[in-house]
Order: structure tokens, then C-alpha cells, then sequence
């Protein structure tokens, strides 16, 4: 950190336990291998990795490793992929992510994903609202991060009204395709959630 | 993760090396010094926290995780601080610079000269788009010193870090690749 911080990378390791959230529509749980064809279809939407780190998927084997990687990070406590549920009829509509633990300092990012025929009604903020809950509250968290391709507009319309403040502007700080990307970054303190 | 293989640079003041085992006296010097160590850390009260840490520097050059250079005064062989390259993103190019020097060689502009090489360095063999630089918005020597290698201040954070139970907001700089070679070629 600190430009300074030289040797001890402080990597969080919470230790985590299998957790479901409800909110009125959704259930948030965490992923298993069953999920694979549901989380290929949400990845392979070009819709919805056009902001993303990566392309669309296509081959189901993407979503058996992003599976296998989902579990070993419960296990390594590096991260918490909840996959979202719609209570009536369980089906699988998107991702929020808890990554980027570090422990010393109490922060995490935040990351997300929606099919997009559900996009427009409030399911990402709903979900959201209680990834960062679970976070603040469970996880005792002082600070969550997001970092989001400013081109996104909606992205950083659901994190506003979560509470997010924008906190800066960083040019290429993503290359996708060999095409730089810049970065819009948005931090939300637990004080400013208790205060809401 | 790239590999690394063991790097000289040499400036017209300095040599940066990386380190090695029998460098933990001069780190202990250094990372033990609360004048150095006050945006950090607790400073190291023990010898064995040296040990540790050039422990880890080993595994880290050989994992690629943080490149870690010792800066060296040409004039007398001493160890005055480090440079290093840590949270590599390969498939974005960047990472991020830290550094610390030794409060009697604080002043002299050795950590600009120090940075400059290994900035270089990055640009130009390790094929770097971008560096990031995260300070504490109080360390106002370390802002003039990322200002006058031209990084840019790229955003300001509330309390992202935590460090003897005090929260400490961020002030975040980054430098491209173009502004470097375009800074470097006026």
C-alpha cells in the first residue's frame, strides 16, 4: 500500500460459510456445480459481458472453471460469488461477487452481472442491497470498492442510489481485446449505509 | 504470472539490485525507523521481521508477485531504501510502484531518481501500460515525488485503509505509458 507497503501484502482471508440472503423477489445463495448451464447463459450474452473483463463466453467449459474457481474461493475465503435467484420460480438471473478481501483494512469490491431480460426492474440494486448488507454486517466490513467502465451507465446509476460515492477517474486501466479501457471508481463507507 | 530474472540498474547516483539474505541488517535499519515507517506500519522492532520479510522477497521474485529493488549508493555501497513492483495485472498491464528510503537520504531526490529507473524499467522491458501509486494524502513528500514524475492524481478515497486501528483515506495516482514517453522524449 502507502506506496510503501513493500513486503506484506495484506490479502484478507475471512473465513466463510455457506449463506443465503432474501430479499422480496430474490435469493442470494452460493453457487455449485448445478449452476453451470445457468451461468453460461448469463456469460455468453455479449449484452452482458460488454463491460466485463473478458468476452462472452462460448463453450461450456468457461462456465465449469468460473464454477471451480467460485469454489475454491469459499474454500480459500478469497471471495463470495452469490448467485441470484428469483424466489418465485428459481431461476438463475445473475452474480454478485465480494472480492479482494483485505482483512487488515475491512474493504472488498463489489462486482456484478445480470441477464439482460432482466435488466430494467430493480433486481441489481435489490441484489446489491443485500450482498452489501450481508458485507457490512457479517463481514464486518468498513469499505466496499467498485470499479466500473465508464461507458456503463447504468452501473453507476444502481451504485449511486446505493450510496456509492464516486471517488476518482483512472484512463486505461483495463486493456480488453487490446482495446484500453478507463475506469470510474466508486467506494461506499459503512458509515454512509448506517446513515441511509 | 511473468518471470523475472535478477536485474541491475544504475542511475547517475544509484544502483538498484534485488535483494538478497544478506541484506537484512540494512532493511532492519531502515524498516525499523518510525520516520520511514509512519505511513506504513508498526515499525520492525526485531531482526527476525527482516529475516521474514527477505524470506517472502525471495518467494515473491520467483512467483513474480512484487519485484522488489534494493537502492544502493554508488558512491558507498549503502542500502538506503527500496523500490518495488507489486499487484501485477498481466492482461492490463499495470501494476503498482511503492517505495521507502531511509530517513538521512530523505531530501536528496534519491527517490525520484530511484523510481525513474525502475518506472523505465517497467515501460520498457516488462512492456507496462500503466503504474499506480496509492499514498496517504498527508505524506506530502511522496506526493511531490509521483507529481514530478509526472504520475497524475487520479482520485481521492475515504478511509481504505486501516493501519493501527486508524483509518487513512487514499490519494490515488497513476502514470501512462504514453504521458512517460512523451514526457521522456521532450
Amino acid at each position: 500500500m502507502l506506496v510503501h507497503f513493500i513486503f506484506l501484502d495484506e490479502v484478507g482471508v475471512p473465513s466463510l460459510n455457506p449463506t443465503t440472503l432474501t430479499t422480496s423477489r430474490l435469493q442470494l445463495r452460493w453457487v455449485d456445480e448445478h449452476d453451470t448451464a445457468a451461468q453460461f447463459a448469463i456469460f455468453s450474452d455479449p449484452n452482458v459481458t460488454r463491460y466485463w473483463s473478458g468476452s462472452a463466453w462460448t463453450e461450456m467449459a468457461q462456465a465449469e472453471q468460473s464454477i471451480a474457481a467460485a469454489l475454491e474461493d469459499y474454500r480459500a475465503g478469497s471471495a463470495v460469488r452469490f448467485g441470484v435467484v428469483l424466489a418465485q420460480t428459481g431461476e438463475m438471473i445473475g452474480n454478485v461477487n465480494l472480492h479482494h478481501f483485505s482483512d487488515q483494512s475491512r474493504r472488498c469490491e463489489l462486482g456484478y452481472a445480470l441477464a439482460s431480460a432482466y435488466w430494467g426492474c430493480g433486481y441489481a440494486r435489490e441484489a446489491l442491497h443485500a450482498a452489501l448488507d450481508y458485507g457490512f454486517r457479517e463481514l464486518d466490513l468498513n469499505r466496499v470498492e467498485a470499479d466500473i467502465d465508464p461507458r456503463n451507465e447504468a452501473s453507476g446509476r444502481v451504485l449511486e442510489r446505493l450510496g456509492f460515492r464516486k471517488e476518482g477517474y483512472m484512463p486505461e486501466r483495463w486493456i480488453v481485446h487490446g482495446e484500453t479501457a478507463d475506469t470510474v471508481y466508486y467506494g461506499l463507507l459503512r458509515k454512509y449505509w448506517d446513515a441511509r | 504470472m511473468p518471470q523475472y530474472s535478477p536485474t541491475v540498474l544504475t542511475t547517475a547516483r544509484l544502483a538498484l539490485r534485488w535483494l538478497e539474505a544478506a541484506d537484512a541488517p540494512a532493511q532492519f535499519t531502515i524498516f525499523s525507523d518510525p520516520g520511514v515507517m509512519h505511513f506504513i506500519a508498526e515499525p520492525w522492532t526485531r531482526m527476525a521481521q527482516a529475516e521474514e520479510a527477505l524470506n517472502s522477497a525471495m518467494t515473491s521474485y520467483r512467483d513474480g508477485s512484487n519485484l522488489i529493488f534494493a537502492v544502493e549508493l554508488r558512491a558507498t555501497g549503502e542500502l538506503i531504501g527500496n523500490v518495488n513492483l507489486h499487484r501485477f495485472f498481466d492482461s492490463n498491464r499495470r501494476c503498482e510502484v511503492g517505495y521507502a528510503l531511509a530517513s538521512p537520504h530523505q531530501g536528496h531526490g534519491y527517490a525520484t531518481e530511484a523510481l525513474a529507473a525502475v518506472i523505465d524499467y517497467g515501460f520498457r522491458e516488462l512492456d507496462m501500460n500503466r503504474f499506480e501509486a496509492d499514498i496517504n494524502p498527508a505524506n506530502a513528500a511522496s506526493q511531490r515525488v509521483l507529481e514530478r514524475l509526472g504520475f497524475r492524481k487520479e482520485g481521492s478515497m475515504r478511509e481504505r485503509w486501516i493501519i493501527r486501528g486508524q483509518k487513512a483515506d487514499s490519494a490515488f495516482y497513476g502514470l501512462l505509458k504514453s504521458d512517460w514517453v512523451a514526457r521522456v522524449s521532450d
